[in-house]
């Protein structure tokens, strides 16, 4: 068996997807382990999803191939939950909330606060107690 | 812009000994001591550096935010005579400063609202001010580091708005930095309010302006009170 990647995609559905079982496809024909993030329908009934899709390179292109037969936008750089550097002080504040360490302190010496997007579960902590409203969503 | 109270000389470390969130100015206090939080840049912050108001006094130059203004007087709250260690550091919140300078002179990044959920607004200023070496006191003063700076751990739950008194134990800055402080023997994990990242900023930036000569210092013409005690506002009469 080829080797498994996973990737992370966020996905916007429009009104008119927001009622088609795309994922049991994926899951389904596509043979992808899914690992939903966050989900939300609007009350515009638009649909906002974000996960992390594993499996062989090839299943997850065939995948992305079907996904895009629909009126779903992909976006492959999964950015959920952003940090305006230009906002953040470094004050730290967040890392005591982070639940997976998404949120760190880098370099000891300097204090800086990193944000490693890989390690974001989602959970929106950072959003909630950032004083200086650094951190927020695209949903 | 005119600041009754900057730079306060140390600060509570805050957690919640109840059963549900508190949001308070020291952001938000998850139930049965879950996280911590302070507030003092420690080593780095002005009047941990000058504990006993040697060189920092009313008139002296300050670095507010990129505008060069100075101090007008002692903060409000200002409390000189607090517990200290050994070494004459302050262990509980005491020195303030009162600050002015021109707003047109400064930088938006070092003046910055924030807004606290479920307790209010506030604004967060970046603030540097230059100490001069004039002996060897004043040098080994300067030196101070994070190990050797204590902060009180506070319940913010019951003892801090009953004004108990009551310090459940202290710790260094050194521990906070680390991120996980144990009280009472339990590992809790800490954040900061204060950005220590900008502080070395600050400081960086106005050491750079002194040695350019941009930016002079003034010698205070009085000193800042070393003995008042805090006196809180007693509230006699409830409301109707």
């Amino acid at each position: 068996m080829s080797d498994t990647v996973t990737k992370k995609l966020m996905l916007f559905f429009p009104k008119c997807e927001c009622e088609k079982p795309i994922i049991y496809h994926l899951v389904k024909d596509y043979d992808l382990v899914v690992n939903v993030y966050r989900a939300k329908v609007t009350p515009e009934e638009e649909g906002y999803l974000v996960l992390d899709v594993t499996g062989t390179e090839e299943h997850i292109n065939n995948g992305m191939d079907f996904l895009q037969t629909f009126n779903v936008t992909i976006n492959t750089t999964g950015k959920g939950v952003t940090r305006d550097d230009q906002r953040c002080t470094h004050c730290g504040q967040c890392v005591s909330h982070c639940p997976t360490g998404a949120l760190s302190i880098g370099d000891g010496a300097t204090r800086e606060v990193v944000y490693n997007e890989a390690d974001c579960i989602e959970c929106l902590a950072c959003i909630r107690v950032c004083p200086f409203g650094a951190c927020s969503s695209a949903f | 812009m005119v600041n009754p109270r900057n730079c306060y000389q140390n600060y509570n470390v805050a957690i919640n000994d109840s059963d549900r969130t508190i949001y308070t100015y020291m952001g938000a206090l998850e139930p049965r001591r879950e996280n911590a939080s302070y507030c003092s840049a420690g080593q780095l912050s002005p009047l941990l550096n000058d504990p006993h108001y040697d060189t920092i006094g009313v008139g002296t130059r300050v670095w507010l935010a990129g505008a060069h203004g100075h101090v007008y007087a002692e903060g409000t709250q200002h409390a000189g005579a607090c517990e200290r260690t050994a070494d004459g550091v302050p262990m509980e919140g005491a020195g303030t400063l009162a600050l002015t300078a021109d707003m047109k002179q400064m930088r938006p990044e070092f003046v910055r609202g924030v807004s606290f959920r479920g307790y209010g607004v506030s604004l967060a200023v970046g603030v540097g001010v230059p100490i001069p070496i004039l002996n060897p006191d004043v040098l080994k003063r300067t030196c101070v580091r994070d190990r050797d700076i204590m902060a009180p751990v506070v319940d913010y739950s019951s003892d801090y708005p009953q004004k108990t008194g009551r310090v459940i134990g202290h710790v260094s800055y050194e521990q906070l930095r680390g991120g996980e402080i144990e009280i009472e023997g339990c590992k809790v994990t800490v954040g900061s309010l204060s950005s220590y990242y900008k502080a070395l900023e600050i400081a960086n930036l106005l050491a750079d302006e002194v040695r350019r000569g941009d930016f002079l210092l003034a010698e205070p013409n009085a000193p800042l009170p070393k003995d008042r005690a805090m006196k809180p506002l007693e509230i006699r009469e409830k409301a109707s």
